[in-house]
């Protein structure tokens, strides 16, 4: 296979205004045979990228992470059966549940299975960009994916955006090898990552229409070169992998009719900033990242350096995340599903673009991807110390409720993380009603049914159905900035906790007994107090 | 000196007495009727401007008073039972913290401020909420 990043005959590339930049290499290493060389740099920067993403490897869970353990620790037979109710597809989900049959599942030991695929993008990036655009990028983009903010902070998530990451780089590398240069095994390669990306999270189905009109707009700019069987590799991509999501999509319609996410809300035009922030690791990053990129891309300025192939990458690499985003974005409008890690699938095109632009750069791009390794290297600046304060509240109670003691959780979908923490044998509730099993979130109608569940009539219920001496623990979320707190579903948590609150304070058969937590460290999601009272009457 | 070390001096005394152009007499602490003189520039500043603002642009009835105890800054929504009650507290932290040992258990955190909903219709507690949030981050 020749290497991409040498010129064809046919297609002179583009004329790069920079001076090309040498890595002097010690006389021993330069004496080392490639494979040595490559592999030794590899497995330098997975080493760094591991050592910089482990630091909080034990982290505590937040309430995501604990529906997903708690989905994925139920019979295989009974996961999709689950899900139907809570809206995830079940890729991940199985994964977890064998991955915890061997390592447990603690935080550490989950983390460990994300941590996994955001490391597996190193060597994968380095092959994608080398098939895509020559060895020079190659060693780009393996530095861009050991040196990302995104990978940082989900590589100790246990929820699948690291593996939807991965994916969304093998989907691209499909794309752009099999579509773009025509290399028809590649075209395999993006229909089974697209399939699998179906069944790991909602926004494939974005990441695919994306592709779609990336595709459409390549037929269109293309000559026969390109064209030639296009279509018919394109058909046999997208309804392969449409074949393979098959068998769960019942379950797709199902969830996407009853269980749309009502705790989002609609985006507006920040997606620039949030993509500088969360994807790039901030504003000076980024500046950094489109700067190399843009001079390494300035050649395209001329109208017969847009004519190549090369050039055709890099509009492709565009539209790959651009589409993608703009599709999701618009979607959103209508059902709300926009949150930074949803971002997932198009970290790979976004990083492979400006590895390509940064290797094209010369100097200036060598200068750009030190900059990036000096902003990246802080070990966990992108992870989240504390995600959450259950942790602390289930270790302050733990001592003090007993086997048949009531929980009500405010916010309905942390009972599962509560019920991660705290100790076995105990009643559920949340402030919509008593809950069979508290492993799982029931998304099904949950807005009609939220809505339709009037404290007064609930409550009293539950506080009825506890004897003299028994006790009730409160958990309620803490509320005080606005940001998370705005769609329909969050602003009636917030109110109804306060509803439930009142009704509980007012009690006189109630004593307040303890409140927790006694140090809270602040948190990066959401956070939680808890009051447990003593049913004196 | 050389002339160099000269210019640069000159120009270091010029930056230090530049940067104090602008800063007038203020009276020191302790001054008698400080409150009268034309430089004395302290005043209340009420935690609910915000929030009042857009209560009125709803045309909610509501009034403003310190509540008993702390005297913490409070505005009342119609009349009790029905009528939901802000309360301010100084800092977000200070209401967080309010919460977290059980104080506040019928309230919602928002900003600074624990609104009570008590008996509040929803379309009513909406408007509440939505005027609360006014001036919030985070």
């Amino acid at each position: 296979m020749p290497d991409p990043a040498t010129p064809s005959a046919a297609e002179p590339r583009a004329a790069n205004i920079m001076r090309e930049f040498t890595f002097p290499l010690p006389r021993l290493l330069k004496r080392a045979p490639e494979w040595f060389r490559i592999a030794t740099v590899l497995l330098l920067l997975s080493l760094v990228a591991l050592w910089i993403r482990t630091r909080y490897i034990g982290g505590q869970f937040w309430m995501d992470e604990g529906i997903t353990v708690g989905i994925s620790s139920h019979s295989l037979s009974s996961i999709p059966g689950i899900l139907r109710m809570d809206g995830s597809p079940p890729l991940f989900y199985l994964l977890l549940h064998f991955w915890m049959q061997m390592v447990g599942n603690g935080e550490a030991a989950t983390h460990w299975l994300s941590e996994i695929f955001a490391a597996l993008t190193i060597p994968i990036g380095y092959w994608g960009g080398r098939t895509i655009a020559g060895k020079r990028a190659a060693l780009m983009c393996a530095t861009l994916f050991a040196f990302n903010a995104f990978l940082d902070y989900y590589s100790v998530e246990t929820r699948m955006y690291s593996l939807m990451a991965l994916l969304g780089l093998l989907a691209t590398i499909g794309f752009i090898n099999g579509f773009v240069y025509r290399r028809r095994a590649y075209v395999i390669l993006f229909s089974a990552a697209q399939a699998l990306m179906f069944y790991t999270h909602a926004w494939a189905i974005y990441f695919a229409a994306g592709s779609l009109v990336s595709l459409l707009l390549l037929w269109k700019i293309s000559g026969e070169d390109i064209r030639k069987g296009l279509i018919k590799d394109a058909l046999m991509a997208y309804v392969g992998a449409i074949v393979v999501f098959l068998p769960w999509l019942p379950n797709f319609i199902f969830q996407a009719i009853h269980t749309a996410a009502p705790w989002d809300s609609k985006p507006r035009f920040g997606a620039p900033i949030q993509i500088a922030k969360s994807v790039f690791g901030g504003a000076s990053i980024t500046v950094v990242l489109l700067l190399g990129a843009g001079v390494g891309y300035s050649p395209l300025v001329n109208r017969s350096a847009r004519a190549t192939r090369e050039a055709k990458v890099t509009l492709m690499l565009f539209t790959l995340f651009f589409l993608t985003l703009l599709l999701a974005w618009a979607g959103s409008q209508v059902t709300p599903a926009w949150v930074v890690r949803y971002f997932a699938p198009v970290v790979a095109p976004m990083l492979i673009l400006i590895a390509i632009g940064m290797s094209r750069a010369g100097v200036i791009g060598a200068i750009a991807i030190f900059f990036t390794i000096c902003f990246m290297i802080r070990p966990s600046a992108f992870e989240p110390k504390y995600k959450s304060d259950m942790q602390d509240i289930a270790g302050e109670m733990k001592s003090l409720v007993h086997r048949g003691d009531l929980v009500i959780v405010g916010q309905p979908e942390s009972m599962p993380l509560a019920y991660y923490y705290l100790p076995g044998g105990l009643r559920w509730a949340s402030t919509i009603g008593p809950v069979k099993d508290p492993t799982y979130m029931d998304w099904v109608d949950a807005m009609k049914r939220y809505r339709a569940s009037v404290p007064s009539k609930v409550l009293p219920k539950l506080l009825n159905s506890l004897k003299p001496g028994q006790q009730v623990l409160y958990i309620r979320p803490l509320t005080e900035g606005v940001s998370n707190w705005e769609a329909p579903w969050t602003s009636l948590i917030r109110r109804r906790s306060a509803q439930w609150g009142a009704i509980l304070a007012a009690d006189r058969q109630l004593k307040r007994e303890a409140w927790a937590p006694h140090n809270y460290r602040g948190s990066c999601c959401i956070a939680d107090a808890a009051v447990l009272y003593e049913k004196v009457s | 000196m050389s002339r160099v070390a000269q210019l640069a001096v000159t120009v270091g005394l010029m930056a230090v007495l530049l940067s104090a152009c602008g800063i007038s007499a203020k009276p020191q602490a302790g001054t008698k009727n400080i409150s009268k003189s034309h430089d004395y520039y302290g005043l209340v500043d009420e935690p609910w401007t915000l929030q009042a603002q857009c209560l009125k642009s709803d045309h909610v009835e509501f009034r403003e008073y310190p509540a008993t105890g702390q005297k913490l800054p409070t505005i009342q929504i119609g009349s009790l039972p029905t009528g939901p009650t802000i309360v301010f507290e100084p800092t977000p932290g200070a209401a967080q913290g309010v919460q977290i040992q059980g104080g506040a258990q019928g309230a919602e955190a928002i900003g600074s401020a624990l609104v009570y909903p008590n008996q509040a219709q929803n379309g009513l507690l909406t408007e509440v909420e939505a005027c609360t949030s006014a001036g919030v981050t985070g």
